[in-house]
């Protein structure tokens, strides 16, 4: 017990001191809080960017997932290579306007684009309302491994408010360079962490041959769609595959993590090696599996793998895998808490507040919307009852609804605002009503695709018929997309030719 | 479509063919357990297989800019 403990005590040091020693880099700019003044380099941009994007619905929902529904969270290796290809396609993208505009939150990009106060707004508002509960999943995964981890001695209530302390400290201090370097730390755990838990917990059973060997005797229900329930066929798997990935991509955090990067070249890479990363979920596969040989009358299925890790394995070694699991938490509530200060802070405080902060007033103001929100997050983890995926789905589908103005913001100078705003309204309503409304998703695809597909049509028919007037915003975004591809695919540039040729020949 | 180089075509198509094996329907084809392969069920095999496809391909990519041609070879080609 004292081995765990120390453990424990180690995972909350660690991060601490890892923070202080950031701060001694940090500047009092608003740009070095939030973005580390553009100036983020490769090991630390992909290992918070991974960091971040796996969360305790990748370490706890993924086992919970293949122990009562089957083989569906196996598209969890595709969202992987989706998330990697987006933030090649669209985050270079991002990063360029970013750097060029100084742009710090979504709404930056978006309302500048688009040139809209409205548009603004709800961007904000859904970068809010729809990351919070996502939050909210992290704080309770991670202190329901503490609380497993130390035998029950810290119970529920005080490792989530450790977790919150901890995560404020090193933030307020250290702001997103903190995350980074720790986010080193806590995605090298993660990794491991799973991959081991995996291949420790199948040799209860033999080994994974035996493991499936066993299964397929047992209950070959498991190893097929539509799983042992029935319910997670088709529909869910690709729903899962572009919900997830969609709606982690636009989360506020990694909108962060795009406009930090020092150099575009780094977005290349990304894809590779955040597709690399995703092979961890193999770990998932063995423990998922596993416990349905091992412990197949658990009544809430997010416990299974801490479960079988205090029943089968060492106890030290228990420890330490279930903080790997809960720096899996930390490492994405670190970000989001981080991130949604940020949107608190620029996108409503500075804009509509007060526009002539100054530098160290909006770093103040950041911190205080740091302490606010984790506070928030933190009496939703012990009111708010819900299983990691479904919760964690929902929010998701939310925040993906974003990818529709963007890639409009990005590639088509006739996007237009009012199609925009119907398109983000339109979907982020039938996302609820489906989740939360009378209505039901039809075929059994999730609310989030159908709130995507209405948010595009209603997008791309209303972009065509209307036409917008403020043509020196429209041009400033041109020429940014020339120089863009002059400098990284200077292939394309005989399309601009051609459209002011066409253009001309129009008119 | 026509202001992608041979090199861009390729491994764009190569990324879209591996991702529609994966989540299309057509992955319906592959919902089964036998043929198991060195002991694991096909559907693992089939989703690790282009799983390691799709990310061999952005290897190559990062490896050839993404199929673009590098700034320095366009400045160069300019020059002559």
């Amino acid at each position: 017990m004292t081995g765990s403990l120390l453990i424990i005590a180690a995972f909350m040091i660690i991060p601490l001191m890892v923070g202080v020693l950031s701060a001694r880099q940090s500047q009092e700019t608003s740009e070095d809080f939030f973005v580390q003044g553009r100036a983020m380099g490769s090991i630390a941009v992909f290992f918070t960017v991974a960091a971040t994007w796996w969360s305790a619905f990748a370490f706890l929902g993924s086992n919970a997932t293949f122990y009562t529904n089957g083989p569906v969270f196996l598209t969890a290796l595709a969202w992987n290579l989706l998330f990697g290809f987006m933030y090649y396609w669209i985050g270079k993208r991002v990063w360029f306007l970013g750097k060029r505009f100084n742009y710090l939150t979504p709404s930056d990009l978006i309302g500048d684009f688009y040139n809209s106060e409205a548009l603004r707004i709800t961007v904000a508002a859904i970068t809010l309302i729809f990351t919070v509960p996502y939050l909210q999943i992290q704080l309770t995964g991670g202190a329901y491994l503490i609380e497993v981890a130390s035998g029950g001695l810290i119970p529920f209530w005080l490792a989530a408010l450790l977790f919150y302390f901890i995560i404020i400290i090193y933030v307020w201090i250290g702001g997103i360079r903190a995350i980074a370097w720790t986010d080193v730390i806590y995605g090298a755990l993660l990794f491991f962490g799973m991959l081991y838990a995996g291949y420790y917990i199948s040799t209860q059973v033999g080994g994974p041959t035996a493991l499936f060997s066993q299964l397929q005797q047992t209950s070959p229900d498991h190893l097929t769609m539509p799983g042992p329930n029935g319910t997670m066929g088709y529909p869910m798997w690709f729903s899962l595959f572009a919900i997830t990935a969609i709606g982690a991509f636009m989360g506020p955090q990694i909108w962060l993590r795009m406009y930090s990067v020092k150099h575009g070249k780094l977005f290349n890479l990304m894809p590779f090696l955040l597709g690399l990363a995703a092979f961890a979920y193999v770990g998932s596969v063995l423990s998922g599996y596993s416990g349905v040989l091992l412990e197949p009358n658990v009544a809430n299925p997010d416990q299974i793998l801490p479960i079988m890790l205090m029943e089968y394995a060492p106890y030290l070694l228990a420890s330490l895998i279930m903080a790997a699991g809960a720096s899996a938490a930390m490492s994405t509530a670190n970000s989001q808490i981080h991130a949604v200060s940020t949107v608190v802070t620029m996108d409503i405080y500075k804009r509509y507040v007060n526009r002539d902060a100054n530098q160290a007033r909006i770093v103040y103001i950041g911190r205080l919307s740091l302490v606010g929100f984790s506070l928030a997050a933190y009496i939703m983890a012990l009111t708010v009852p819900g299983v990691l995926v479904t919760i964690g789905i929902a929010a998701l589908a939310g925040t993906a609804q974003l990818i529709i103005p963007t890639i409009g913001a990005i590639t088509w100078k006739k996007a237009h605002p009012t199609a925009a705003l119907a398109g983000l309204w339109a979907g982020v309503a039938c996302v609820l009503l489906m989740t939360f409304g009378p209505l039901s998703a039809p075929f059994g695809y999730h609310a989030g695709i159908w709130g995507l597909l209405l948010n595009a049509a209603l997008f791309v028919g209303l972009s065509h018929a209307l036409h917008r007037r403020d043509t020196a915003v429209v041009e400033r975004f041109t020429q940014a997309r020339y120089d863009y591809d002059a400098e990284y695919h200077p292939e394309r540039l005989p399309a601009y030719t051609q459209e002011i040729t066409n253009s001309a020949n129009h008119q | 479509m026509k202001y992608l180089t041979p090199l861009k075509l390729s491994i764009y198509g190569g990324m879209l063919f591996s991702f529609f094996m994966l989540e299309s329907p057509l992955i319906m084809l592959a919902n089964r357990i036998e043929p198991m392969v060195m002991g694991l069920p096909f559907l693992l095999v089939w989703n690790l297989f282009w799983w390691f496809a799709l990310t061999a391909l952005f290897l190559v990519a990062y490896f050839t800019n993404w199929g673009s041609p590098e700034p320095s070879a366009v400045q160069a080609t300019k020059q002559l």
